[in-house]
């Protein structure tokens, strides 16, 4: 919850979470708007869909699936649009989806804040 | 005969395994016999070079080979060529050149035979050999007085010989060879003792003694026979018998009981053969015999007597002449052939009347093809031929003779009888013979007899005919010797009383004639007084010195002259003659008497004269004074007169003389010139007869070829019949030979233990028999295959539970003909037992198999080079593909087959390398479909195939599950680290809003309740959604138990799907939570409703839920917005949240997009 110092790329940061679990995008909303990021929040596709073609992002974090539907779209149209994003899920990736978009992270939940957070900043700013 | 410069001689004679048995006698022969052996084989086994060079490697005494003619010398052995005819001569033995051989393949025998002619103390030794060869030469070998010595026929290579000799009873040893030589040696060495010389007065006493002995011991009497004879005949036997001396012998004789009986054997042994000596037979034949069957014409017998016969070939040599002629007439008196011997011995074998082949030298071809049958070395005389001979055993001296014969053929026995006996066996033939009997004897005999009864008829043949007895007189029986004799004379007296009657009246004419015609006087040929007339007695006068019968000695000297010219006149011109008066002066006066002579016609030839002595008138004395004295004067004339007629008289004589001498001079002279040129012919013949030898020598090598290679032959055939009989022992399989008329001929020891046969039942009908089997058919099915001569066989069961098979065949001989069947019985027990468990196993495997075939697992057999070889009823069901579709294809061809991450070719090599691959498979159907299969094959090499066992089992379903399952696992992980990462999330929510560790552990438990309910529903339905009224109750259940009055839930059934349910459970919780807080169930008459329902907008349906509280205190809008107010608003994804703090309680109405999740939602 202590932000390190290299979270400070974090500050003003806009960041999307698609989760369809609002317990958990508003607990990583509470985590990154603590180190100062704007952050939106899709829980169906449609919204993150919306989200991911129109608002100016600087990285979104996607959990592989958004209700009962694939959140593929999403990462495709973030990638279309170069924005960094990473996948978050409950289950290992398939190999294809990784070969798909090779610079995507994909972390499995229960994620570490701290890990999240580092990811995070190192999408906004790489090093 | 014996020169004292001979050595001993001993002659051996051997044919077959001649060779081996000479070696082993020399080798047994002391070093100086002192003795010479002539060695004769009858054989084309061994060259005479390999005999002389093997004799000559077992003996040190000289072997020398017979060439031409050799002289023979002491301690020498003389071989001669095989085959080889060879004659002693004196001291000599010289080759007889092949054109002269007469022996007919027998020179064994012909040199025996030369030994005996010309020695009387030969040795000869019959050694091993085939065939009958020697036997006939040993036994003149002992008649000469030899000894014979025979090789042991159980010891010899070859018994025939040797027992053919001793078949002859000739043998005076029977040892193996080695002892064979030391009898010799220890024979030889006795040999200067040999002659026993029986002339001391002493040794003359001890003779009569041993002839006495013989008579008493065996009832005959030999004091008669020739002295010389007898002499050499027990100088044999003394010999023999290591005795020196007569006397010794005597001693020898009388302790040796049987000796007797040796010796009159001995005495006996004669020498006979078939037509012995040719020409006399001839004579016999063509003078005599016709004769006899011409005195037969009108019935009667002809009766021919053979005393001393011996072994009967000189009976049945006159009996074939006879039955030669016989076949010649048209007629056929009876004949009878009576042949007589004292010798027991001897007649058996006439009366067996088979002889050795040897006498094939002895008679024609011809007449061995009448008369007699050929039985292998032998011959036999035919039946005619014996039913014409009788045998008797008959002493010629001792019994009455056999009477009113037509012919005696007693030759070459009246040589062994001294004069006397001679004499007395000659008046006994003529008492047997009827008048004009004929006498045939031998060579060297004669019948001449004083009283002369009989003619000659042939000087060269020795014919002799019966002169019938002069005068009344009957025949009278001669004196028999023996002791019977007074009994037949007693019979035959009485027989001829008859006869004398008869002769009664023609005795009384002639005594009258006699009384009234003048004295006369019968003469004979001889000039001898054959019969005088009662009163012709003073014509005689006995002259001084021996009595004489001759008729000038008898009559009175004054007679004699005129006589002698009287009776010359008659025999020699047959002119009658009468005298000129002579004075003959009788006691009181002289007369004057006339001599008639009258030759008589007797037959054929005039052999007798008839002197009449006519009386003239008286002379006074005074006038025979005065003739006397006038006979002083005129005697001169007369005596001139006389003078002239007898040199008339003589010169007719000499004239006769002379001419009967040119004539013989011619006749010689013609005589010589035939003979030149017989002589001529032989020399051509010798040339032919050389050309003959050279081709009969070709012909003996080939024979000898021929001979080898039947030996050969003989040798495999007794080899056969060895293995034949071996095989027949050996075998297990019973077999039996029957002949057509199923009478047993053979069978094997295996057959008798199923029929109840021995070997004496050969011969017997096969049905006398019992047996093992339960068969009766036996003789049925043999007679069957008789008939149709088609092979049978039979399956029969025996008593004891074992099994045949029976099979009959007909029996062909070599020729192909049928000689009845061969039954053979193999014991198929063991083989039934295996069939039987052969059968019971197939059966098994048959069911085995047709469980497999029904079978729904699928399993198939194919061939790993070629096609489909089992489809069971599982590889149709699975396939597709019928059977018949399925056999015969390749497996290739009928299914297409994926292997899984590999390749069909890989399968097969794996295959082939490790015997068995098992794995995954896709395989097509017949239907097009794909099948996984997890499949299992098995290489097996059967009987030079690759077969591959195949059984695959249908995974298809199996393979889904396993997919199904993954699915679930992996949706199983992805939602448990959802909810852990929910809870985390909440944990920390709760905790940032909490003030304290009780409120955050009853706000936390709450929540954690409140999804956990949400979520037994959720897995109520596999998660495949939750009914929402349920979903309300269990969240709102803990206020309701207090307060179910007070709370109203309402709305038609709906299905919420899991990612609804979740937030919407959690929403329901903070609402309930916030209402029994500060809201309508805080206080005690708050009322809370919760109603919902459904619409559809532009084909989206929606959800419209209202959760509104009643008659509770009032509320105001939080100040602040906590974690449970945003899980209210915003948790609900894509939902319309509109909560409204009115005075009557909070409202809040939530609008969703919802669609009834049906389909398979994984979350």
């Amino acid at each position: 919850m202590n932000a390190p110092a290299n979270h400070a790329v974090l500050n003003d940061a806009r960041i999307l979470i698609a989760d369809d679990e609002f317990v958990i995008a508003s607990d990583l909303e509470f985590v990154l708007q603590n180190v100062g990021a704007r952050v939106q929040i899709a829980g169906t596709l449609a919204d993150a869909l919306t989200l991911a073609t129109n608002e100016e992002l600087d990285a979104a974090l996607l959990d592989a699936r958004l209700g009962s539907e694939s959140s593929l779209q999403v990462a495709e149209a973030l990638a279309a649009r170069q924005i960094p994003f990473l996948f978050f899920s409950g289950q290992l990736l398939p190999a294809e989806v990784l070969a798909r978009f090779p610079q995507a992270r994909a972390l499995v939940k229960p994620v570490d804040y701290g890990k999240l957070l580092d990811a995070t900043a190192q999408m906004v700013r790489p090093q | 005969m014996t020169k004292p410069s001979s050595p001993p001689l001993v002659a051996l004679g051997a044919a077959a395994g001649a060779t081996q048995a000479l070696r082993r006698f020399f080798e047994a022969m002391p070093d100086e016999p002192n003795a010479a052996f002539v060695v004769v084989v009858k054989q084309e086994a061994a060259s005479d070079a390999d005999l002389v060079t093997a004799l000559a490697e077992s003996t040190k005494l000289p072997v020398t080979p017979v060439v031409g003619e050799t002289h023979l010398s002491d301690n020498h052995i003389y071989v001669v060529a095989p085959n080889q005819d060879v004659r002693l001569t004196d001291n000599t033995i010289g080759a007889i050149a092949p054109k002269e051989q007469l022996s007919k393949g027998a020179p064994v025998d012909f040199f025996f035979r030369s030994l005996a002619s010309q020695r009387n103390d030969g040795l000869a030794i019959v050694l091993t050999g085939g065939g009958v060869d020697g036997a006939i030469g040993a036994r003149a070998i002992k008649e000469a007085g030899g000894i014979v010595l025979v090789q042991d026929p159980a010891e010899a290579e070859y018994p025939s010989m040797p027992r053919n000799a001793i078949a002859m009873d000739v043998a005076d040893f029977v040892k193996p060879v080695g002892e064979l030589a030391a009898k010799v040696f220890e024979l030889v060495g006795q040999f200067p003792n040999r002659e026993i010389e029986p002339f001391g007065e002493s040794d003359e006493e001890t003779l009569q003694r041993i002839l006495a002995h013989v008579r008493v011991r065996l009832g005959h009497d030999f004091s008669a026979y020739k002295r010389a004879t007898i002499v050499r005949r027990i100088a044999r036997r003394s010999h023999l018998m290591h005795q020196n001396s007569l006397a010794g012998y005597y001693a020898f004789l009388r302790e040796n009981p049987e000796e007797a009986q040796a010796l009159f054997s001995d005495f006996l042994i004669s020498v006979t053969t078939f037509f012995r000596d040719v020409a006399p037979f001839e004579a016999l034949a063509k003078h005599v015999i016709p004769l006899l069957f011409d005195e037969q014409k009108h019935g009667g017998s002809i009766r021919v007597w053979v005393p001393g016969c011996a072994t009967g070939e000189e009976a049945y040599s006159i009996g074939i002449l006879l039955l030669e002629e016989a076949n010649r007439r048209d007629f056929r008196p009876e004949i009878q052939v009576f042949g007589s011997d004292l010798d027991a011995g001897a007649l058996a074998v006439a009366r067996e009347g088979r002889y050795p082949a040897s006498i094939e030298a002895d008679v024609s071809e011809e007449r061995l093809r009448c008369f007699f049958q050929r039985e292998g070395e032998h011959y036999r005389v035919s039946r005619e031929l014996r039913e014409v001979v009788l045998l008797a055993n008959h002493s010629l001296l001792r019994d009455p003779p056999f009477s009113r014969l037509n012919m005696i053929s007693c030759r070459n026995l009246l040589i062994y009888l001294n004069r006397e006996l001679q004499q007395q066996v000659c008046n006994t033939f003529h008492y047997a013979l009827n008048a004009g009997g004929f006498l045939f004897v031998g060579a060297s005999e004669s019948a001449d007899q004083p009283n002369s009864t009989f003619r000659l008829v042939d000087r060269e043949a020795k014919i002799y005919r019966s002169v019938p007895a002069s005068g009344e007189r009957m025949p009278t029986l001669p004196i028999l010797l023996g002791p019977r004799r007074k009994r037949e004379r007693e019979s035959l007296v009485a027989r001829h009383v008859p006869r004398v009657d008869q002769a009664n009246g023609a005795a009384l004419h002639r005594q009258m004639l006699e009384k009234i015609s003048p004295p006369s006087m019968l003469v004979d040929s001889a000039h001898r007084a054959v019969h005088l007339s009662e009163n012709a007695g003073r014509f005689l006068q006995m002259s001084g010195g021996p009595v004489t019968s001759d008729a000038t000695d008898m009559v009175r000297p004054e007679l004699r002259f005129d006589l002698r010219t009287a009776l010359n006149r008659a025999f020699e011109r047959g002119e009658p003659s009468l005298s000129m008066p002579i004075f003959v002066k009788f006691n009181d006066s002289a007369r004057r008497i006339y001599l008639q002579v009258r030759p008589v016609e007797d037959g054929d030839a005039a052999r007798h004269a008839l002197v009449f002595f006519i009386e003239g008138e008286e002379v006074d004395a005074d006038a025979a004074q005065a003739t006397g004295e006038l006979a002083s004067g005129e005697p001169a004339v007369e005596t001139i007169k006389r003078l002239q007629e007898e040199l008339q008289l003589s010169q007719g004589r000499l004239y006769a003389t002379r001419a009967d001498s040119e004539a013989a001079t011619e006749e010689s002279r013609a005589a010589n010139e035939e003979l030149q040129s017989i002589n001529e012919e032989y020399r051509s013949t010798a040339e032919e007869l050389e050309t003959s030898k050279e081709e009969l020598q070709s012909i003996n090598e080939e024979l000898q070829t021929v001979n080898n290679e039947l030996k050969l032959k003989l040798e495999s055939i007794s080899r056969a019949h060895s293995d034949l009989q071996n095989l027949m022992a050996a075998t297990d399989v019973g077999t039996l030979f029957l002949d057509t008329a199923l009478r047993i001929k053979r069978f094997t020891p295996h057959f008798a233990q199923i029929f109840n046969v021995t070997g004496s039942d050969e011969g017997r009908p096969i049905t006398d028999f019992t047996h093992q089997l339960e068969y009766d058919g036996l003789a049925g099915d043999a007679n069957r295959v008789l008939r149709d001569l088609a092979p049978f066989e039979y399956e029969v069961k025996s008593r004891s539970g074992g099994w045949y098979l029976i099979r009959i065949r007909p029996y062909r001989t070599i020729e192909d003909k049928i000689d009845g069947v061969v039954i053979t019985f193999v014991d198929i027990t063991e083989r039934r037992r295996v069939e039987e468990a052969l059968r019971e196993s197939e059966r098994r495997l048959k069911q085995e198999m047709r469980l497999v075939e029904m079978s729904r697992m699928p399993i198939f057999v194919w061939d790993f080079d070629d096609g489909i070889v089992q489809w069971n009823r599982g590889s149709e069901e699975l396939y597709g593909y019928s059977r018949s579709e399925a056999i015969g294809k390749r497996i290739e061809e009928l299914r297409e087959t994926t292997v899984i991450r590999d390749t069909w070719e890989n399968v097969r090599e794996t295959l082939l390398r490790t015997g068995s691959w098992s794995g995954e498979l896709i395989q097509k159907l017949k239907d097009g479909r794909s099948l996984v299969v997890e499949s299992q094959l098995e290489l097996k090499h059967v009987e030079n195939r690759r077969l591959v066992l195949e059984s695959t089992r249908d995974i298809t379903e199996q393979k889904k599950w396993e997919a199904r399952r993954q699915l679930l696992l992996d949706e199983l992980r992805h939602r448990v680290a959802n909810t852990l990462s929910v809870v985390q999330s909440m944990a920390r929510q709760t905790q940032r809003t909490t003030h304290s560790t009780e409120e955050f552990v009853r706000v936390f438990d709450g929540r954690l309740t409140s999804l956990s309910i949400a979520h037994n529903l959720l897995l109520a339905t596999h998660w495949e959604g939750a009914e929402l009224g349920a979903l309300a109750r269990g969240q709102l259940a803990a206020h309701l138990q207090s307060a179910d009055h007070r709370l109203r839930i309402q709305g038609e059934p709906v299905q919420l799907p899991p990612e609804l349910a979740t937030p919407f459970a959690l929403v329901l919780h903070e609402l309930a939570t916030n209402a029994a807080k500060y809201g309508a169930l805080s206080s005690e008459k708050g009322f809370v409703s919760l109603s919902w329902s459904t619409h559809k907008n532009n084909d989206v349906r929606y959800l419209e839920i209202e959760w509104r509280e009643t008659d509770g205190p009032a509320v105001g809008k939080p100040t602040r917005r906590g974690f449970g107010g945003q899980l209210i608003e915003r948790s609900l994804p894509g939902a319309k949240v509109q909560r409204m703090f009115d005075e009557n309680g909070v409202v809040c109405r939530i609008e969703v997009q919802w669609q009834e999740a049906r389909d398979e939602r994984t979350g």
